[in-house]
């Protein structure tokens, strides 16, 4: 776990190195000035964004240099957060609306005054708005932007959405420019965080994967530019794989699949992958932020499960059956599939699940989490399924 | 000298033990309350099986099993520390090699295993509330005034069982209330809850597992006739009741314990002689204490055990900052 | 897999659940003027609930439950089973999920070999698009391009001049009560009293299903009350309606329910709102009327399986009760 109690005196540290490195490089040639003088004007906006697996790296670079804002990190959730989500969510509404809820009121304690709702398909579309309105009659004076507005004219209506919202002074240019390179970050995060699942249950030293992991983390969140990203991501990657590893000849492999909050959000799943890569596991999950949104061509993964589904069935379910199916396909152990409680979409996959589940033979595991799932229910579950994966594997190697 | 081992399934209403020699055979048994603390019942059981053995017999091994698996298995000093799955999984399997379909319903969990050629390949455990396992049972009879232990004969009075709605507790309960209070015959609303508690087991835990025969019921419901016969009416076939079914988590632990073979390692507690010492159990005192751990933001709940004011394990940190020297 | 052609196929089935309560008229007529049998499955009843229960995920919602029993009843009554795809392309007007992934889900649940005539709807208020999509399942299934478009006329026609009669006499019942109204205001002696005009707020699978509600329906009507159906007033204008109470609210039915109530507010005296367990849209939208509705009062109910078996009608007794309590200015004063 990264140690986000000093937060404040890293962030101090932080923004120096910054400034030092883009007097060096010339990146941004002229506007960089101008670019400085706004930020002395919108500095005052504390902008936060909910806690959501390890994409706060992308989401800090998205409010500092695409909002022109200061961005309020949040520190790691504790039992408050959830307390706080579901006293004030709907009882029956979908688990990651009550997480928000408690990140929201947390920034707020802190002294966020602006909020940033992503919006979404399904029910996330509404969460924005229904949230934005809890708060208020709680009492709450705050800004949401929020991406449910203006998405009837995608994008254009995102960018007049923000302009409005937060800040009427950035550059098109620049923020479109920086846009993309936020959408490069959830990219490399994605790719690294791949990479440390698939491999960190071998690592001959206790610890190694994780510090190498913290460190790329820290050194995403002092990235300003398309560059840095780059560079910050190959360095992770080159220390990472320097790792020395132990990786069996056929290690216990389990593909991860499911709704898009819960499947990656460690918060949510109560740390899913990192108890399977504890067990010895080889962890893979084609679910994630830019798999969805930055790279999703739907009709295409679809005409792979041909045999299986005929429509696409829900936000992220094309991708569910799409994953379950490449990992029986590529001989893994077992499957897990992870949603959190109430999740329509997810439920509607698991009798099309079922069937690759059969015909591959290969098990799946399905979790369903809300706020009252426990740590000791979820290990024994887990130690469980690794137990059969492991005793099958046994009898098939006799 | 004999050898066995010794086998302790600790769940949240009920605490199991037996001992077995190494061909499997159980040498004594024991079944009572957890009653909310899992030393004390631990302990009892220790004497209890420690009654029933002869001077003959020196227990060379330790599995635990359950949801204080943990807590009891670092008192006990026993090797073997497995979830209820793979425990229920191994003792139904060595006693009923033939056994496809594992039906398992408990205090709270319920869980179903599929076993092809005696190994597990598929299995599922009750997902969000305890609607149709033994303590919901429990309370339903508490609330009609009946002992849960005498609801299956009753149900097999009733000629037209009851429609209860038994989803969900809430609901179930407020469906119990309804029905009691238009006037429902008793018999007929028990036979109605046992029936509700096999079709809520097979539309929850059972949903898209096959259920092949021979079929194998086991955990405390299993002990309700009422139960069983309404497994047998939904599945139509034949549903096997062991009379050391509820035993099979414990039994599959001794098993696992036996299959480790002898453990000589240990210096101090329970095996410090070489063999488990039930005398030496009885007489250590054994405490847990919650210490929240102020390291980081995560203020993570660590359990402490100590024996004899020695701590010998803790778990519960979700960093090294919480690690506890042992 | 999914098969469609006229030439194999004489008769259709259609489960009556869910959309069938809100598109019955149209689907009907459609595959009647293609010249197909078609054959509604019957009445929810225990039966077919169970089956479905039976062949569903339990985390399902009944409504869902409900409409995978209609589904098996119709297995082997017809040649192929209708189940459209209904998506949520327009953001403000879309539907749960479950309406888009229906056709994989019979199929991935029954057999991938069963015989499935579907279709897909991105936006259920974009006309053109809709008439788009039945034309091009009509010619999948072999009709010819004019008797598919005259078999969509037809079925618009029909399914549009239902649902002007349920305006129309939505229209007339509150009328009447304004006459009741009138006539109860003059009368000095207050022996007599207007009926309570009691809106019922819930998805039409729900309120229009007597399986699910029916109970709650009569517990109303055997206090006298008069029930209004919120799915019933005019759909364009409720949804027109709804951007005064969410501007983001995704799904089109809520958002009629909800302009429903804002349009007829000032002359009912009390809300049922009625929600399937456990209904993903109802679970954000029930909470928001709850909390954003003033001056009304709102009773809301959850029902799962029969709505008789959670003690519905004390409920319905109680709060009818209130409002007369309330209209007449306490307890003793009541008739």
């Amino acid at each position: 776990m990264q140690d986000d109690v000093n937060d404040i005196t890293s962030e101090q540290i932080r923004s120096k190195v910054v400034f030092e490195r883009s007097s060096k490089r010339h990146h941004i040639p002229g506007p960089a000035l101008l670019k400085k003088f706004k930020r002395d004007r919108h500095k005052t906006h504390r902008v936060s964004v909910f806690r959501y697996a390890y994409y706060d790296p992308a989401f800090k670079f998205f409010v500092e240099q695409v909002l022109d804002c200061e961005y309020l990190a949040l520190p790691p959730s504790t039992k408050r957060t959830m307390e706080l989500g579901i006293q004030n969510s709907a009882d029956d509404v979908c688990t990651p609306f009550k997480h928000m809820m408690g990140d929201w009121i947390e920034a707020l304690e802190l002294g966020a005054d602006i909020l940033v709702q992503v919006g979404g398909p399904c029910r996330l579309g509404y969460y924005g708005e229904a949230q934005e309105s809890i708060l208020r009659d709680m009492g709450y004076n705050f800004t949401m932007l929020n991406f449910s507005h203006g998405i009837e004219q995608g994008y254009f209506g995102w960018g007049k959405e923000v302009l409005k919202t937060v800040n009427p002074d950035i550059g098109i240019a620049h923020g479109v420019k920086q846009l993309l390179a936020c959408g490069h970050m959830l990219t490399k995060l994605d790719q690294a965080r791949d990479f440390y699942m698939a491999n960190a249950a071998f690592e001959v030293k206790r610890g190694e994967f994780r510090a190498a992991w913290d460190a790329l983390m820290d050194d995403m969140r002092a990235c300003e530019t398309k560059h840095d990203i780059d560079e910050a991501y190959s360095r992770g990657m080159e220390r990472m794989r320097a790792i020395e590893s132990n990786r069996p000849k056929d290690p216990i492999r389990i593909g991860i699949v499911g709704e898009i909050y819960t499947a990656i959000d460690g918060d949510s799943n109560l740390d899913l992958d990192e108890k399977l890569i504890d067990m010895g596991v080889e962890v893979h999950r084609m679910i994630n932020f830019s798999n969805r949104y930055t790279h999703y061509n739907e009709p295409n993964l679809r005409r792979g499960v041909s045999d299986y589904v005929r429509y696409d069935m829900g936000p992220t379910s094309t991708i569910t059956i799409a994953a379950a199916k490449k990992y029986v396909d590529a001989g893994f152990d077992g499957i897990i599939h992870a949603k959190c409680a109430g999740c329509t979409p997810e439920i509607d996959c698991i009798p099309t699940l079922r069937r690759i589940g059969e015909d591959a033979r290969v098990p799946i595991l399905y979790l369903t989490y809300d706020t009252e799932t426990s740590d000791t229910g979820l290990m024994t579950r887990l130690e469980a399924f690794y137990d059969m994966l492991a005793m099958k594997k046994e009898k098939i190697r006799k | 000298m004999k050898d066995a081992y010794l086998g302790i399934d600790i769940g949240s209403i009920s605490t199991k033990g037996v001992v077995i020699d190494t061909d499997g055979n159980i040498l004594a048994r024991s079944y009572l309350w957890t009653e909310g603390d899992p030393v004390i019942a631990s302990k009892k059981v220790a004497r209890e099986l420690s009654e029933q053995l002869d001077g003959d017999v020196a227990v060379r091994g330790a599995g635990t099993t359950g949801s204080a698996r943990r807590l009891v298995g670092s008192m006990l000093g026993a090797g073997v520390v497995k979830n209820e799955i793979t425990t229920h999984a191994v003792g139904t399997t060595y006693l009923h090699p033939e056994v496809r379909t594992i039906l398992e319903i408990g205090g709270q969990d319920s869980k179903i295993i599929c076993v092809e050629d005696g190994i597990a390949i598929d299995y599922a455990m009750n997902t969000l509330c305890a609607a149709g396992t033994g303590s919901f049972l429990s309370s339903q009879a508490k609330r009609l005034g009946v002992e849960v232990e005498e609801f299956g004969e009753i149900a097999l009075t009733s000629k037209k069982p009851a429609n209860i709605a038994a989803r969900c507790t809430v609901f179930a309960e407020s469906d119990l209330v309804h029905k009691i209070q238009v006037g429902y015959r008793r018999e007929d609303i028990i036979a109605g809850l046992c029936k509700a508690v096999a079709s809520n087991y097979l539309n929850n835990v059972g949903k898209g597992k096959k259920v092949i025969a021979p079929v194998v019921f086991q955990g405390g419901v299993s002990k309700n006739v009422g139960v069983v016969d309404a497994f047998e009416r939904l599945l139509g076939m034949d549903v096997l009741v062991d009379p050391d079914g509820h035993l099979m988590g414990a039994y599959g632990a001794a098993l696992l314990a036996a299959d480790a073979g002898p453990d000589a390692s240990a210096k101090e507690g329970a095996f410090a002689s070489g063999s488990f010492d039930f005398q030496a159990v009885a007489d250590f005192e054994f405490n847990t204490r919650e210490v929240e751990c102020g390291k980081c933001a995560n203020h993570c709940e660590i359990i402490c055990v100590y024996r004899d004011g020695k701590i010998i394990d803790s778990w519960g940190n979700r960093c090294e900052r919480g690690s506890l020297s042992v | 897999m999914l098969k469609q052609t006229l030439n194999r196929i004489s008769s259709i089935g259609i489960p009556k659940a869910l959309l069938y309560h809100r598109y019955g008229i149209l689907w009907t007529t459609f595959f009647d003027r293609l010249g197909l049998d078609v054959i509604v499955s019957d009445d929810t009843d225990k039966g077919i609930f169970d089956e479905g229960e039976r062949a569903s995920v339990d985390e399902c919602c009944l409504a869902s439950k409900v409409f995978m029993g209609h589904v098996a009843s119709l297995i082997g009554k017809c040649d192929a089973i209708f189940v459209p795809s209904y998506a949520s392309v327009d953001v403000r007007a879309g539907f749960c999920t479950k309406y888009q992934s229906l056709p994989d889900l019979v199929m991935s649940t029954f057999s991938r070999d069963l015989d499935v005539v579907s279709l897909v709807v991105d936006s259920p208020i974009d006309g053109k698009a809709m008439r788009e999509a039945y034309l091009k399942m009509a010619s999948e299934l072999g009709a010819s391009s004019k008797q598919a478009k005259r078999a969509w006329k037809a079925a618009m026609r029909s399914q549009e001049a239902h649902d002007k009669a349920k305006v129309a006499s939505q229209a007339k019942t509150f009328k009447l009560l304004e006459e009741y109204k009138r006539v109860a205001a003059k009368d000095a002696s207050g022996k007599i009293s207007a009926p309570l005009a009691i809106l019922v707020v819930a998805h039409p699978y729900i309120s229009h299903d007597p399986f699910i509600a029916g109970d709650i329906v009569s517990a109303i009507e055997d206090m006298d009350a008069v029930v209004i159906y919120a799915d019933e007033s005019d759909h364009a204008k409720a949804y027109q309606a709804s951007f005064d109470f969410s501007e983001t609210l995704p799904w089109i039915i809520n958002r009629e329910l909800a302009g429903s109530i804002l349009m007829n507010k000032d002359r009912i005296d009390g809300i049922v709102l009625i929600s399937a367990f456990p209904c993903g849209p109802d679970s954000m939208f029930d909470y928001a009327v709850m909390r954003s509705i003033r001056g009304i009062p709102i009773l809301n109910l959850m029902i799962d399986a029969q709505s008789g078996s959670a003690g519905v009608q004390t409920r319905i007794e109680s709060f009818i009760d209130i409002l007369r309590y309330q209209g007449s200015g306490g307890y003793l004063n009541a008739r």
